[in-house]
C-alpha cells in the first residue's frame, strides 16, 4: 500500500482522495488476502485515465456557469452605465478595459472550452481553454471590485457573486491538471478558412449589435474593426496554446 | 474473457451489477463474475478506477460504512445512473440483435 501511495502521488492523486483508494483497496485485500489487485504503477494510471475526464468536464461546466453569471451582472452592470447614476458611467478607464478585455477572453476561451468537452477535444487542451476562461473572468471580477471600492459603491460588489463558483472551477481544474500528463496529443485546430468565417462572424455581430444598442453605424463600424483586430491577433498570438491553429 | 473485449461495456456491467442493491468494490466484482458464470473474471484492480469515473460522472454515489472495524466504501446507483442504465441496455439490444441477424 506504501507503494501504491508513492504511485498515485505520482500520477497527481493525493489527500483524500489517496487515502480512499488505499482504504477500499486494504478492503479488497481484507476480502480476500489472494485478491491479485495489480502492479501499483498501473493501479494509478488507471486511476489518472478515469478521473482525468470527469474532472475536466467538471471544471469547465463550473466555470461556465459561473461565467455565464458573471456575464449577466455585468449586463446589469452596463444598463446601469446609461442612467445618470450608472455604475460604468464613472468607472476608471484602467478598470474599463480590464473589464471589456477580460469579458472577451472569458467568453471566447469559455465557450471553445464547452465545446472541446462536447467534441473530445483532448483533455490537456480543454484545460488550457479553461484556464485562459477563469483567468479572463478574474479580471472581469477584479475590474468590478476596484470600480466598486473606488467609486464606494458597496452594492456593486454583489457582481462578485460568481467568485465561489470560479474558484470550484479553479480546484477542480487543478485537480485534473495534476491527473494529465504533460505529454499530450494536441488538437487538430481550425483551418484558416474556419476561422476566416468565424471572425467574420463575429465582427458582423459587433458591428450590427453594437450599431443597434448606440443607435449610429459608425460606432458600429469603430467597434467592429476592434474586434476584428483583436480576434486576429488572440488568434495568431494565442491559437497554438488554445488548440484553435494548426 | 480478457478485459480489453470488456471495454464499452464495463460500465453498464457495473451499473446493472449495482441496480438491485448497494455494494462495494469486492461485492461488484464477485457479482461479475458470478452472474457471468466465470466468464468476466477481470483483473480486480480495473474496476475501482472505473467506480470512481462512474460517481464523478454523477452515475454512482458512495459512502462509508463500518465493518468488522474496517472502513468500507459501498456505492449506489443514482436516479442519472438508472437513465443511463436502461439507455445502455436499449442500445446493447439493438446492437446485439442486429449483430446476431448478421451471423445467424
Amino acid at each position: 500500500m506504501k507503494e501504491l501511495r508513492e504511485e498515485l502521488a505520482r500520477v497527481g492523486i493525493r489527500g483524500g482522495l489517496a487515502d480512499r483508494i488505499v482504504a477500499e483497496l486494504d478492503d479488497h485485500l481484507a476480502c480476500d488476502p489472494n485478491a491479485d489487485l495489480g502492479e501499483p504503477r498501473l493501479i494509478a494510471e488507471r486511476f489518472a485515465d478515469e478521473l482525468r475526464l470527469p474532472r475536466t468536464r467538471r471544471a469547465t461546466y463550473v466555470g461556465f456557469a459561473g461565467l455565464a453569471l458573471a456575464a449577466v451582472l455585468l449586463a446589469a452592470f452596463f444598463g446601469r452605465a446609461s442612467r445618470p447614476d450608472g455604475v460604468l458611467g464613472n468607472v476608471t478607464p484602467l478598470a474599463g478595459l480590464d473589464i471589456v478585455l477580460g469579458a472577451q477572453v472569458a467568453f471566447v476561451a469559455g465557450l471553445l472550452a464547452l465545446w472541446g468537452v462536447l467534441r473530445g477535444t483532448p483533455a490537456a487542451v480543454v484545460q488550457r481553454r479553461v484556464l485562459v476562461a477563469l483567468l479572463g473572468g478574474g479580471l472581469v471580477l477584479a475590474g468590478e471590485a476596484f470600480d466598486a471600492v473606488a467609486g464606494q459603491r458597496w452594492w456593486a460588489l454583489a457582481a462578485l457573486a460568481p467568485a465561489p463558483l470560479l474558484v470550484a472551477s479553479a480546484l477542480q481544474l487543478r485537480l485534473a491538471v495534476g491527473l494529465t500528463p504533460v505529454r499530450v496529443a494536441v488538437s487538430r485546430g481550425f483551418r484558416l478558412v474556419e476561422a476566416c468565417s468565424v471572425g467574420i462572424a463575429v465582427v458582423a455581430l459587433m458591428v450590427v449589435g453594437s450599431a443597434l444598442a448606440e443607435r449610429s453605424w459608425v460606432e458600429g463600424a469603430d467597434r467592429g474593426v476592434i474586434e476584428g483586430v483583436v480576434f486576429a491577433l488572440g488568434f495568431l498570438g494565442a491559437g497554438r496554446y488554445l488548440g484553435i491553429r494548426r | 474473457m480478457r478485459a480489453e473485449s470488456l471495454k464499452g461495456h464495463l460500465d453498464a456491467l457495473v451499473l446493472a451489477v449495482l441496480k438491485d442493491e448497494p455494494a462495494h468494490g469486492y461485492a461488484v466484482i464477485e457479482q461479475l463474475k458470478l452472474r457471468s458464470d466465470g466468464a468476466f473474471d477481470l483483473p480486480e484492480g480495473t474496476v475501482y478506477p472505473v467506480l470512481h469515473r462512474l460517481e464523478a460522472e454523477g452515475l454512482l454515489s458512495s459512502s462509508w460504512s463500518t465493518v468488522s472495524g474496517r472502513k468500507r466504501r459501498v456505492y449506489k446507483l443514482t436516479r442519472r445512473g438508472q437513465g443511463t442504465l436502461a439507455r445502455q441496455r436499449d442500445e446493447w439490444k439493438s446492437f446485439a440483435n442486429a449483430v446476431q441477424a448478421v451471423l445467424a
